[in-house]
């Protein structure tokens, strides 16, 4: 009886917590969903008085963007077409070189290779934006200024063109891996067919898997879209930021003129502004979000279609056709001798194995070429000096903020990891498949994923400077990051609590457990692995962060002592100390421990990439 | 394996090639001029286009097509990259990355805007409400004071003729200063000083731009606003303007570039894109 009593009073006190935890799971889990619409609700009462006032087809269509005269213009189609011109000029550049790297990687390398190239593109991938721009800036653009020298034509070197190809390289790594998984997830049978049927492997990876892996590859494509559109820091950099309409694209004179972006428009005026003026760049913020939109829509569009398991009607043809290639039909129809027809496959072959070769060797190229640079210039200003506790004029010390870097990293995920397990847990175990408001929750995510972090600081000096006056403080930069960082520590909880095999839960179940007792004590210990690689993803997003921090942390580089202490993290100080001052050299130095971060960030995730590999 | 080290090898052999040919021939008078000007609304903008005459009508003639470069050091790095590029700075940023012209036979340096030979040269303001704190009204003090201005006038000109030593001190508590970017340095050398005289105090010095400067002294958000520009007369009903030093804007060109020296009636041709090449400047 007495037994039967205490096991009676703890299964109520259990459902009690059952009933008050579900309730925190929802409430963390609709966080997100309020974090996006107060971002969209305050950028849009921001910037709806301008549009209002200028009239919304005078500020989308206006050519004219002069805020600092008399009779001001504020229209913005000179960035909206800086923006389309510039990231059309990085996919055209990005996708080829990545797609064939994925496929470089996916199909033909050999395996030490593999195990070189692979963390050498996430590394690519960890690189902050603003050391990328201090690349551009320092390579790219005199290399660009010699061209147009050589061809006799106007410019600087400051041009769309530097901007496509700096962007070329920073999408890349996004490219690379999405398009990779594509590939990898393609049935193997395809492959294994085609090889039966007499194929080469390089024809039967470019003629039956690549088709087949089409829409990953095309989602990749779109992700490395919202990535260039919503780049701030490498563009304002290198691109020349002429305010005007980008001449004609397809000419020299429009390759090597200048423009200005959306996102560079923001960050360059933001501090200047005031009234129409600061709502006219509110209200851009607003349509880089309808962007993100857009893109968000498309991606969704072509992930839904994804279905590449399926033997449909086309794929059957296409293995059918694929017995009778393209060309060597056409080589029948010409009664061409066979050993010639063989000899143009075996070149078509060769060209795109070759093709595939180099185009994995420029993004190694592309990787080995900045951090050589940044390496050579910098090491040696590494002096002791740079690391003592005082950062003042005389010295650049960066002490202060690598600390306050370590400050931003550990306030930021202790606020956003429980959000954002927490939400992941509520829409793994306590939502059915399927239901709306998983779908609501998800779409809120992948939306906050997809914003720009101009938008992120944006927001984050209306509300949290502005609104909730924190000014700039440490706090007010945690709190933007926590909602910048969110999507990807629930994206990386939910696949690794969707790894954890049901049988384990039933096995707690079935031992009596409840089911909050069965997350915590053996769903949540069996993921850990898989959510401490999102956390550290999210900590190199913060060590590489700059734009949405200038707004909302300030630039003061000092140790902070409170939460609302201004402070100065990393790659603020590289931006502060490119963009004023004479301390190339101090910034040249800063860059390689900003590099040092990002290599140790990617080892751990590397290592325990691997332990959970061991653990399956 | 063999075939990975041979496309290395070959891609950096092109790539040495590539940079190998950075520098092509000498500097070329018939090139376009490169003009690079700063953002709409920074104040070295405003004084720069005010002083040379490039104001019609309350519009800003400068090029339209002019690399717009987002801050002073941004504007020098253009400069020290491009030989056929043009900009100006405030002369307290100039150093041997670049060289500054003279501008009708008068080199822009403190002693030149002192005697007023000079013809660009702007005053450096802060914004700030006196008398309602202590500290802040101390540390304005202190600027203005002896001490304060020999600190202001190693690079710019002093704004006190003959300023009095300090006498104030001994307070606690952290001063806010947001403003213009050009003003930064000197304030940011000012607070170190002050800080070094009052172990109590904190001085934050945030180059945010001089207009958020000003507008979040006047709504009392920070303690002190930085202005590379004359405050408007709506601006000056809310909050006064203290003249802390005057400041020379030079005309850079590249240490390449073989042109002596302009006339401001040049300079403002150029920035207007009246002249377009280098070779139809009168020398």
């Amino acid at each position: 009886m007495d037994k039967n009593f205490t096991t009676e009073k703890k299964y109520s006190g259990g459902k009690i917590a059952e009933l008050l935890m579900n309730k925190v799971f929802l409430i963390c889990a609709c966080f997100s969903i309020a974090a996006l619409l107060l971002i969209t609700l305050f950028l849009i009462a921001g910037g709806m008085p301008a549009i209002a006032e200028i009239g919304f087809l005078n500020f989308i269509l206006g050519t004219e963007w002069t805020p600092a005269n008399r009779n001001p213009n504020f229209g913005i189609l000179p960035m909206i077409m800086g923006s389309i011109y510039t990231t059309a000029g990085a996919i055209l550049i990005g996708v080829p070189i990545g797609v064939f790297t994925a496929i470089f990687l996916a199909f033909m390398c050999p395996k030490p290779v593999y195990n070189f190239l692979k963390p050498a593109i996430q590394l690519l991938a960890g690189i902050p934006s603003v050391v990328y721009g201090f690349f551009g800036l320092m390579v790219l653009v005199p290399i660009i200024r010699n061209i147009t020298w050589l061809l006799n034509i106007g410019g600087t070197g400051e041009a769309i063109l530097t901007a496509s190809i700096l962007l070329g390289i920073m999408i890349l790594p996004t490219i690379i891996a999405i398009s990779e998984s594509a590939l990898k997830a393609a049935p193997k049978a395809y492959y294994e067919g085609a090889l039966a049927l007499g194929a080469s492997h390089t024809r039967s990876v470019f003629k039956v898997v690549v088709p087949a892996a089409k829409s990953g590859i095309f989602a990749s494509v779109i992700l490395g879209v919202g990535r260039a559109i919503g780049e701030t820091m490498a563009v304002v950099m290198v691109a020349g930021n002429q305010p005007e309409m980008p001449l004609r694209p397809f000419f020299l004179d429009g390759l090597f003129g200048g423009g200005r972006t959306m996102t560079s428009n923001l960050i360059m005026e933001m501090g200047y502004a005031t009234g129409l003026h600061r709502e006219s760049l509110i209200a851009t913020g607003v349509v880089l979000i309808i962007f993100i939109l857009i893109i968000n829509l498309i991606f969704n569009f072509i992930n839904r279609k994804k279905d590449p398991g399926k033997i449909t009607l086309k794929n059957k043809m296409r293995y059918q056709i694929f017995t009778k290639w393209g060309f060597s039909r056409l080589f029948d129809k010409l009664k061409l001798r066979v050993n010639v027809k063989r000899a143009f496959i075996r070149t078509v072959d060769g060209l795109l194995k070759w093709t595939t070769w180099i185009f994995a060797a420029l993004t190694l190229l592309a990787l080995l070429f900045v951090i050589f640079h940044i390496l050579s210039n910098g090491v040696a200003h590494l002096t002791p000096s740079l690391f003592e506790f005082v950062s003042n004029s005389q010295n650049q010390s960066m002490m202060p903020s690598i600390i306050a870097t370590l400050a931003m990293v550990v306030i930021t995920l202790t606020l956003a990891v429980p959000i954002g397990v927490f939400t992941s847990i509520y829409l793994v175990e306590y939502t059915k498949r399927g239901s709306k408001i998983v779908a609501v929750i998800r779409s809120a995510t992948e939306m906050l994923a997809g914003i720009p972090s101009i938008v992120y600081g944006l927001f984050g000096f209306l509300f949290f400077f502005g609104f909730m006056g924190l000014g700039y403080s440490l706090i007010g930069g945690a709190l933007t990051l926590t909602i910048m960082i969110l999507p990807l520590v629930i994206r990386a909880t939910e696949e690794a609590l969707k790894a954890v095999p049901d049988t384990y839960r039933e096995g707690a179940f079935a031992l009596g457990s409840g089911k909050l007792r069965a997350v915590f004590r053996v769903v949540l210990p069996s993921a850990t692995p898989g959510i401490l690689a999102g956390v550290i993803l999210a900590t190199g997003r913060i060590v590489g962060e700059t734009a949405a921090l200038i707004f909302t942390a300030g630039t003061i580089a000092r140790i902070p002592e409170a939460l609302t202490d201004s402070v100065r993290t990393l790659a603020v100080h590289m931006w502060v100390l490119s963009g004023e001052g004479h301390f190339v050299d101090q910034a040249y130095a800063t860059a390689v421990v900003l590099l040092v971060m990002v290599l140790l960030i990617n080892t751990i995730s590397a290592l325990i990439a691997r332990r959970i590999r061991k653990g399956n | 394996m063999k075939k990975v080290i041979t496309i290395i090898i070959l891609t950096f052999a092109a790539l040495a090639f590539f940079t190998a040919c950075f520098d092509i021939g000498e500097f070329n008078s018939e090139r376009y001029i490169n003009v690079v000007s700063r953002e709409a609304g920074s104040g070295t903008r405003g004084a720069f286009i005010e002083l040379v005459g490039m104001v019609v009508d309350g519009d800003d003639m400068t090029f339209r097509r002019a690399t717009i470069a987002p801050g002073t050091n941004q504007v020098i790095t253009s400069v020290a990259n491009n030989r056929y590029a043009i900009g100006y700075i405030t002369m307290g940023s100039l150093s041997e990355r670049v060289r500054a012209l003279p501008i009708d036979g008068i080199y822009p340096n403190p002693a030149n805007v002192l005697n007023g030979s000079y013809p660009i040269y702007r005053p450096f303001y802060i914004a700030a409400r006196r008398g309602e704190s202590p500290l802040r009204d101390d540390f304005i003090d202190f600027i203005l004071s002896y001490e304060g201005q020999a600190i202001v006038s190693e690079d710019y000109v002093a704004a006190i003729t003959n300023p009095t030593p300090f006498t104030g001190g001994g307070l606690n508590g952290t001063i806010v200063i947001v403003g213009s970017t050009a003003v930064a340095p000197v304030l940011t050398l000012l607070g170190e000083a002050f800080e070094a005289r009052n172990p109590g105090v904190v001085v934050e010095v945030h180059p945010q731009g001089t207009t958020a400067g000003i507008n979040q002294a006047i709504d009392r958000q920070i303690d002190i606003g930085m202005s590379s520009r004359p405050l408007t007369p709506a601006e000056l009903a809310e909050i006064e303007a203290i003249a802390i030093a005057y400041d020379g804007l030079a005309v850079i060109v590249n240490n390449e570039n073989p042109v002596m020296g302009l006339t401001l009636e040049d300079v403002r041709r150029i920035f207007t894109a009246e002249i377009m090449h280098w070779n139809l400047i009168a020398d």
